[in-house]
C-alpha cells in the first residue's frame, strides 16, 4: 500500500490535461520499444521514424496556445493575453523534420548495402557472421 | 495476403527472387561456404528457433528495465508540467519579440517564415546542406548497385497503365502549380520552399511513375540535379551573406530602397526571404527525387 502510495506521488495534478504530452511520450515508448526489441534493420529505421514524430508532436503541443490563432499577420501585437501561438517550435519541428529525412535515407542506403552483403536484414545472423569471421581472423 | 505475411516476416522477396532472404539453413551455408567454417549445432539451433541463451535474457530483462524506468520517468515529467493549451507567452520573452517585431525587421507577414528565414537563416542554410550531404551519402553508397540486380525491378512502374498515365496528365499541373505557389508566397501564408519543395518533388516522383525513366531522364539528369543544387546552395549562402555583413534588411537592399517599395503582403515585399525560399524549394524538390531515383535504379 505504501508503495503505491510513492508511485502515485510521483504524477502531477496535470494528467488529465496533459494528455497529448502523455500520447507523445506513448509514441516515443513505441519507437524506443522498437528500436530494443526488434530484430529487423527495416523495423528499426520505422522505429526511429515513429520516435521522431513523437518529438515533433510533443513539440508542437507546447507551442500551441488555447483560443488563440496561428501566428500569420499583419497587425501581430501581443498584450498579456496572446493572441497568437508561438512561433519558434514549428521552427524546431521544421529542422528535426528534415534531419529525420536524411538520416533515415542514409539508414535505409546502408540496409541495402547490409543485405547485399549478408542476404538478411536479422541482426543476430549479421552478428554470427561477423563474429566467425572475426573468431577467424585471430 | 500469405505472400505479404511472407514478404514481411522475411521469408520470400516478392520483387526480387534471386536474392531472396536466406533461411536459417541457407545462412549456415554461407557462412560455412564462404569462411570454411563448420558451425555448430547449438549454434544452429539458436538461429533457427530463436532460443534464448543467457545473454539475450540478460539483455531482455535490462532494457526492458531501462525502458520501463525510462517511459516512468517521461509521464511523471509530463503531469508536472504547466496545463496543455495554457498561455506562457507573457514570460516567453523570445518568442514575444518574434511575434511583436518579425513584420517591421523581416517584412514577412507569416512570422514562423521571418524567423527560419531571417532571423535563424543560418540554419535553414545548414539544413539544406544537410540535406544535400545525405544525399551525397546515398549517392556513394548505392551508386556502385548500379548493375546489380538488385535495382532491376519492374514491380512499381506504370508505363503501361493509361488510367495512370491520363490521370497524371490532369494532376501534375495542378501538383506543379500549387507547389510553385506555396514557395513563392511561403512569407505571406503558410507554407515555405521546404512544404513547396516536398511537393514539387512528390509531382516529379509521380511523372517518373507514370511515365517511366526515360521520359523522366529527358529533363532531369544527373548534370541537372549538379547544376540546380549547387547554384540554390551557393545563391543562398551569398544572398544571405550579403544581407548579414549590411545590417539585415535595413541599408542596401537595391529592390526596396532604389527602385520601388511594396505594401505588406505583395508578393516581392519579402525581400530576401523570396529568393532564399525558392532557392530552399529547388534543393528540396531534387533532393526528394534525387532519393527517390537512387533507391529505385542506384543512379540519378
Amino acid at each position: 500500500m505504501n508503495t503505491i502510495n510513492i508511485f502515485l506521488s510521483l504524477f502531477g495534478e496535470n494528467a488529465i490535461a496533459n494528455y497529448v504530452y502523455i500520447v507523445s511520450f506513448l509514441l516515443f515508448a513505441i519507437g524506443f520499444s522498437m528500436l530494443l526489441f526488434h530484430h529487423n534493420l527495416i523495423k528499426k529505421i520505422i522505429g526511429m521514424d515513429i520516435m521522431d514524430s513523437g518529438v515533433y508532436l510533443f513539440l508542437t503541443a507546447m507551442g500551441y496556445y488555447r483560443e488563440t490563432l496561428a501566428p500569420i499577420g499583419g497587425d501581430l501585437v501581443t498584450n498579456d493575453i496572446p493572441n497568437y501561438s508561438n512561433p519558434i517550435p514549428p521552427g524546431l519541428v521544421l529542422t528535426g523534420i528534415v534531419v529525420s529525412v536524411s538520416v533515415s535515407a542514409i539508414m535505409l542506403a546502408l540496409a541495402i548495402r547490409l543485405y547485399k552483403k549478408y542476404h538478411t536484414l536479422e541482426l543476430d545472423k549479421i552478428f554470427m557472421f561477423e563474429k566467425k569471421q572475426h573468431d577467424l581472423e585471430k | 495476403m500469405a505472400k505479404f505475411k511472407k514478404w514481411l516476416n522475411g521469408e520470400e522477396d516478392i520483387f526480387n527472387k534471386e536474392v531472396a532472404p536466406y533461411k536459417e539453413e541457407e545462412i549456415c551455408h554461407f557462412i560455412e561456404t564462404k569462411l570454411n567454417e563448420s558451425v555448430t549445432a547449438k549454434e544452429k539451433q539458436t538461429l533457427v528457433s530463436r532460443v534464448i541463451t543467457t545473454q539475450v535474457l540478460f539483455y531482455l530483462i535490462l532494457s526492458s528495465i531501462a525502458f520501463l524506468l525510462f517511459i516512468l520517468v517521461l509521464v511523471a515529467f509530463s503531469t508536472h508540467l504547466s496545463k496543455f493549451g495554457e498561455a506562457t507567452l507573457t514570460w516567453n520573452y523570445v518568442s514575444r519579440y518574434y511575434i511583436d517585431h518579425s513584420l517591421a525587421d523581416t517584412k514577412a507577414i507569416n512570422s514562423i517564415t521571418g524567423m527560419i528565414l531571417d532571423y535563424r537563416a543560418f540554419d535553414t542554410l545548414c539544413e539544406s546542406f544537410v540535406l544535400f550531404s545525405a544525399i551525397t551519402c546515398v549517392f556513394v553508397l548505392l551508386s556502385g548497385l548500379k548493375d546489380d540486380n538488385l535495382h532491376e525491378n519492374k514491380g512499381f512502374v506504370f508505363d503501361k497503365d493509361p488510367i495512370v498515365k491520363y490521370a497524371t496528365c490532369i494532376l501534375l499541373p495542378m501538383i506543379f502549380i500549387f507547389g510553385v505557389y506555396v514557395v513563392l508566397n511561403g512569407h505571406l501564408s503558410p507554407g515555405g520552399g521546404f512544404s513547396g519543395g516536398a511537393i514539387i518533388g512528390a509531382g516529379l516522383i509521380l511523372f517518373s511513375l507514370a511515365f517511366g525513366d526515360k521520359e523522366a531522364q529527358r529533363f532531369f539528369k544527373l548534370k541537372t540535379f549538379k547544376t540546380i543544387s549547387a547554384i540554390a546552395l551557393l545563391g543562398y549562402s551569398l544572398v544571405k551573406c550579403y544581407s548579414f555583413f549590411m545590417g539585415g534588411m535595413g541599408i542596401f537592399d537595391p529592390i526596396h530602397h532604389w527602385f520601388f517599395t511594396f505594401a505588406d503582403g505583395s508578393i516581392l515585399s519579402g525581400g530576401y526571404i523570396l529568393i532564399l525560399n525558392i532557392c530552399v524549394g529547388a534543393v528540396v524538390s531534387c533532393t526528394m527525387y534525387g532519393f527517390y531515383c537512387l533507391f529505385k535504379k542506384g543512379d540519378i
